[in-house]
This record gives structure tokens, C-alpha cells and sequence, in this order.
């Protein structure tokens, strides 16, 4: 009896569907239209076997909050795994209405704010940088995810933060005539 | 092994990470007894693990630990150092702690105060190396006093142009101009940075060299006089005046201007009155003129390659040199043999604009086989701090000549993994197999012009990537992940539990 499950993989900014077979000669794998007959056997922590055909190279496998660290030939990526069938009952849900939600500007690293460069009130374009952050030895520009109006800002320039501090708070508004990023 | 008296046995590595290692290691080759600092977040880092004896230094800034002279003393005069080994950054080129090291009684291993002070201040050193007929970039020989007088001044350098710190380094406060109208901005910004970084905002000006490549020349000068130059290094992959990957030799570089920029490297650390190991860099224009850059007064992060090609431990050389040793060596005892290239490998994110990253290594893979050599800061387990740094490991491989440099190191890099923090491994597998590198037709823009590619990973291994993912998860599903400790604990607890119950 063969029992197939396909999941929604996403790695370096691709989605792509593999499925796994369990058949009775053992396991089959299919990325795209590739398939091959594979193998996955663990060798101690964090390290396993991949064997995809005749082809055998060794994995580097850590599971973390998001999804998982994988390291092979030299190359890694963190890659999220969805089972597909969660994936459509989730599709088939009501979609909830766009929520305006404020966003907030956190420290991605500890370090020191150089420049905070809005205020309070200060419509921002996406992509603007908003305030720079000394950190490890360079100049950060900390930029706006999306055009938006500058809520409250909680820092001063010279400030030591940590990482995840909250530096400001912005809300949704329509983007600026003009991008003043640099 | 270099036969010298030791008028030291103690000696205290002001340092973290790699570089820490790689001295603790020259220590117990030469029989010296090596003493680690290290701040709260590096309290059971590997240089600590490795080193003879560890004393807490402070909390984790850098202010207040690796940086801070006073604690640094301190500590030296409780473990009884006699010598003070800065490594680089940190405290490495700051003169007024190699004079306190002295004037403590400790042996600085590097060169003298007043030589780091006058190759620190940039403008100085470009005056005493013109007046020694080393040839200088084009520029101002002072700072610049305010934008107008950087406005006349620039009508002489010409543009585009690029302000430069005179405390400076490392690319800090240094911005490129392009048009006139872009300067006073551009020197505020620099001004800034400049005061930020080296407490010293003056800024002078140079001209911009079209499409140059970073050569450098590894120098080694003893408290005699004599001076030698151990070959040079191409460093022009960089970004942002960062070195990435660097090699020795020096690829298509023609003979004349080689034994040019040796020769000239050495008038340079004569003029300085240079004593110990030291970096003479050049940047080297298309045509082949070549001009001055700085001089780096300690040891560089790439000194790897110049080690294996040489085969002289540079870091055992500095040992003896401070120790009062004269080099064993004369020029004519100086022989390259093939080529080495070192690939730093930097816990970056590559992939979104080299985006410093921190967190735990979960899984360390380790290339090994002929030719190669790894300078490691961490191995699995160890936490990567946000401190500092962040620079993982060095990897170097050496061949016959540059194209079995290349293979190996390109064979090594697949076979290595830094699992769980994002790193500069996959921009290096891409540079090894970019036709203008592996043609040398490379220079200093190459990293700006071509990073990131559409695909820095290929096609190929991001199907791989996924497939095992799906294949960890699958297995997973079914049982949990043997290395799944938090699992592992609850099940073993559980069991111990259900045992303490019995009997009933």
C-alpha cells in the first residue's frame, strides 16, 4: 500500500512541492517532476544521511521555531515545511478582513542609535530610513517596511539598545509624493 | 622552532575569537604560557577552553571588556603576564595602551607607541612616506578644515574623490564624492562617523583611483634594523573596505610592479622605524602605478596565506621579535612556493546584504584533506555573540599554484557548514567560480558589481535543501527527532517518574 504526503516547502524565496511515498520497496521522493527512490538515516545529532538514487551526502538538519536549518554541499538555508493538506483547508477558510495595524520598529541587534531621523507625526515611504544603529562595528540604516505615519518614537541619538528594543511605532498611511529614502 | 632566549613566559592575549586562538596555539608551540581574557558572553568560548589559564574581564560591550585598558592591566598584573599579545582590532593599534603594557613592565608584542602613533594619524604617515619616496595617493597632506576650505581643496585633488579619517581605518568615516554638490554633505557624514568611531572627526582628502586592486605587503622588521618582505596579498574582494577573501601571491601582477611594491614596503617600514610584524597597504590602479595606503601596525586577520607560502609562522616571529631576537631571516632567504587563498568566513547573512547575525551553532562541519587550513573561533554548541566581530573562521587552502588553490578551496567549501547561523559560505562558493575572479580581471568594485547573483544558490541544491527539509519533517511526524533533547527530557523524566511509583 503506498501512502503519499505532500508538503509546501519554502527555501531561499521558492516555493516548491515535494512529496514523500512510502511504497513497499521503501521511500520515494518527487520534488517538481523529479523522483527519486531516497534514504534518510540519522547519525547523531543533527546529522543525517540523504540518499537519493545512487547518490548519498550528508545533512546538516536543526529544527527551530519557523522550520528548519539544513546545510548540505556547502550551502544552507532556513526552509519552512507545511503539510499541503493544511494548507488548503486553510485556503478554503473566510480570509480575515486587512487589519490596520500599527507597526513597530524594533533594535534588529543590540548596539547604539547614531540618528533617529523622524518625529513623531512624520509620514515615512517604504524603504525611508527612519533612524541608523551602531552595531558590530558598522552603521546600520534602519528602514520602513511600509509608507506610513511615525507614531511615537522611544529612543534618543546616542542611546544604547538591546536587541529587540522598541525604537518607534508607526501606522499605516498612504505613501508620500516624494521617497526621501537615500 | 626559532632558538631564543626568553626573557618572557607569560603572556596575556587581549583578544576573543579566532585570533585568540591562533595565538594561544604559537604560545604552547614555543613552550609559553598562555593567559585569556574574556567577557560575559564569552565566558566559555573556545579560546577560553584553549588557553592555560581565563580571567573575567567584564561585561560583554566591548567598552567594557575588550576595550578597557584598566581592567585589561589589571588582570595582567594578577596572572603574572610579562608580555601583552593585542591580536587585531580592539585595542591592537592604540598607542596609549601599548605605552601603559610598557610602562606596566609588560612586553607590547608589536611595534613601538611612538611608531603606532605616527602611522595612526593618516596624513602624518602620508607625509613621512612621500618624504621617503613612496609613492601616496594623490591628496590633501592635512585635514580639511570646514566644506568651504574642503570645496578648494577638492578643485586640486579632483573627482570623484574620496574623504578619508585621519584617526582612521577599516573604512570608517570614509565616504566617495562624486560631484561638488555632494561634499558638504558628505564630509558632515564623515565627520560623524569619524568622531564616533576614533573620537577624532578631522578628515583630509584623496582622489579616487579608478578600478584599483588592495595589495598589501607583509613586512617583518627586527629591533636591529633588519627588514624583510614576506611577498604580498591581493585583498580586493571586499565590501564596504571589507576584506572577504584574499590570496598570496598576488595574481597577474607584473614583475616590475611587484618588486616595486616590495621595495617600497620596505622603505616604508624603514621610515617608520618599524619593528615587528606589519601590513604596508597599496592600492594598485589598472595600469600598474601603485600608491600608498596605510600601514596596519600589528598582526592582519589574513596573515594565513603569507604562512603558507612562506612557511614562516608570522605569529612565532612576532613572539621572538618582542622578545629581543633578531630575524633569522635575510630577503634572499624569503621563497614563495605556490598559492594560497583564505576565505573569511563571517557569520553574515549574505544573502540579505551581509546582514550581521548572532545565535547558537548547532552543527559544525569541517572540511579537511590535502592543502587546506582552518582558523576557527567557535566550534559547535558555542554561541555567537552580538558584540562583536563577527567573523566565524578562516579557511585557507594552499596549492602548487593558484588553480589547485582554487579547486581545493572550492572542494573544501563543500564540504563545510555553519548550521544555524546565517554565513558568507555561499558568497564564497560564488566568487571561487566567477570567471572575473578565477581570471584575476577582479578589483575592489567586484563584490558591489555582482552580489547578490539571481541565484546565489543553485537551483539544483535548493531542491535538495527542500527534499531533505520534507524528509526531516516526515520523519519527525512519525517520531521525534533523536536529537530532540526537550522531547528526550520529558520522556525521561516521565519514565523516572512512573519508576519512583513503583512499587505501588
Amino acid at each position: 500500500m503506498t501512502q503519499r504526503t505532500t508538503y509546501r516547502v519554502r527555501v531561499a524565496g521558492r516555493d516548491l512541492d515535494v512529496t514523500i511515498e512510502a511504497t513497499e520497496q521503501g521511500l520515494v521522493g518527487q520534488v517538481g517532476e523529479q523522483r527519486w527512490a531516497v534514504q534518510w538515516r540519522a547519525r547523531g545529532p543533527h546529522t543525517y544521511t540523504l540518499g537519493r538514487g545512487d547518490a548519498h551526502e550528508e545533512v546538516l538538519v536543526a529544527a527551530t521555531a519557523e522550520g528548519y536549518w539544513v546545510a548540505l554541499a556547502g550551502y544552507q538555508a532556513q526552509v519552512s515545511v507545511v503539510d499541503a493538506r493544511a494548507l488548503r483547508l486553510a485556503a478554503a477558510l473566510p480570509r480575515p478582513a486587512a487589519r490596520q495595524e500599527r507597526y513597530e520598529l524594533r533594535a534588529p541587534m543590540p548596539g547604539r542609535v547614531l540618528t533617529v531621523r523622524v518625529a513623531p507625526g512624520a509620514l515615512v515611504a517604504r524603504g525611508a530610513v527612519v533612524a541608523t544603529l551602531e552595531a558590530m562595528k558598522m552603521e546600520n540604516e534602519l528602514r520602513a517596511p511600509e509608507p506610513g505615519r511615525v507614531v511615537a518614537v522611544h529612543v534618543r541619538e546616542g542611546e544604547a539598545v538591546e536587541h529587540g528594543a522598541l525604537l518607534l511605532v508607526l501606522e499605516p498611511a498612504e505613501e508620500p509624493p516624494a521617497c526621501s529614502s537615500e | 622552532m626559532i632558538p631564543w632566549a626568553r626573557p618572557f613566559r607569560r603572556v596575556l592575549i587581549a583578544n576573543r575569537g579566532e585570533i585568540a586562538v591562533r595565538v594561544i596555539r604559537a604560545c604552547r608551540e614555543l613552550g609559553l604560557h598562555s593567559i585569556a581574557v574574556y567577557s560575559e558572553a564569552d565566558a566559555h568560548s573556545l579560546h577560553v577552553r584553549l588557553a592555560d589559564e581565563a580571567h573575567y574581564l567584564g561585561p560583554a560591550p566591548p567598552r567594557e571588556s575588550y576595550l578597557h585598558s584598566e581592567r585589561l592591566l589589571a588582570v595582567a598584573r594578577r596572572a603574572g603576564a610579562e608580555a601583552v599579545h593585542p591580536g587585531y582590532g580592539f585595542l591592537a593599534e592604540n598607542a596609549d595602551f601599548a605605552a601603559a603594557c610598557e610602562a606596566a613592565g609588560l612586553v607590547w608584542i608589536g611595534p613601538r607607541p611612538a611608531t603606532m602613533r605616527a602611522l595612526g594619524r593618516k596624513t602624518d604617515a602620508r607625509q613621512t612616506m612621500r618624504a621617503a619616496g613612496v609613492p601616496t595617493v594623490p591628496g590633501t597632506l592635512e585635514p580639511v578644515a570646514d566644506a568651504a576650505a574642503a570645496r578648494v581643496a577638492a578643485e586640486t585633488v579632483g573627482y570623484p574623490l574620496a574623504l578619508k579619517a585621519v584617526a582612521g581605518g577599516g573604512g570608517r568615516g570614509m565616504r566617495r564624492v562624486d560631484r561638488p554638490e555632494e561634499l558638504a554633505a558628505a564630509l558632515h557624514a564623515a565627520q560623524q562617523e569619524a568622531l564616533g568611531a576614533f573620537g577624532d572627526g578631522a578628515i583630509y582628502l584623496e582622489r579616487l583611483v579608478d578600478r584599483p586592486r588592495h595589495v598589501e605587503v607583509q613586512i617583518l622588521a627586527d629591533a636591529y634594523g633588519a627588514v624583510v618582505a614576506l611577498g604580498e596579498r591581493d585583498c580586493s574582494v571586499q565590501r564596504r573596505y571589507q576584506k572577504l577573501l584574499e590570496e598570496a601571491p598576488a595574481p597577474g601582477l607584473a614583475p616590475a610592479t611587484r618588486q616595486g611594491l616590495l621595495e617600497a614596503a620596505i622603505r616604508a617600514a624603514r621610515a617608520a622605524g618599524y619593528v615587528n610584524a606589519g601590513t604596508v597597504e597599496f592600492l594598485v590602479a589598472p595600469d600598474g602605478a601603485f600608491y600608498f595606503l596605510e600601514v596596519n601596525a600589528r598582526l592582519q586577520v589574513e596573515h594565513p596565506v603569507t604562512e603558507l607560502v612562506t612557511g614562516i609562522d608570522l605569529v612565532k616571529a612576532q613572539l621572538a621579535v618582542a622578545a629581543g631576537e633578531p630575524l633569522p631571516w635575510r630577503q634572499e632567504d624569503i621563497v614563495l612556493r605556490g598559492a594560497a587563498i583564505e576565505c573569511r568566513i563571517y557569520a553574515e547573512d549574505a544573502l540579505a546584504g551581509f546582514t550581521p547575525s548572532a545565535g547558537r551553532l548547532e552543527a559544525v562541519r569541517l572540511p579537511s584533506g590535502p592543502g587546506l587550513r582552518l582558523d576557527a573561533g567557535y566550534e559547535a554548541g558555542d554561541t555567537v555573540p552580538p558584540y562583536y566581530d563577527t567573523l566565524l573562521a578562516k579557511l585557507c587552502a594552499w596549492g602548487a599554484d593558484r588553480a589547485e588553490a582554487l579547486a581545493r578551496l572550492r572542494r573544501a567549501l563543500a564540504e563545510c557548514a555553519f548550521l544555524g547561523v546565517p554565513n558568507t559560505l555561499a558568497f564564497h562558493r560564488y566568487v571561487l567560480d566567477h570567471p572575473e575572479f578565477t581570471e584575476a580581471r577582479h578589483d575592489t568594485g567586484f563584490v558591489a558589481r555582482h552580489w547578490p547573483p539571481p541565484e546565489p544558490i543553485p537551483p539544483a541544491v535548493v531542491e535538495r535543501l527542500a527534499l531533505a527539509a520534507a524528509l526531516a519533517h516526515y520523519h519527525r511526524q512519525r517520531t521525534p527527532m533523536a536529537d530532540d533533547t526537550s522531547r528526550q527530557a520529558w520522556a525521561a523524566q516521565a519514565r523516572q517518574a512512573a519508576l519512583r511509583r513503583w512499587p505501588p
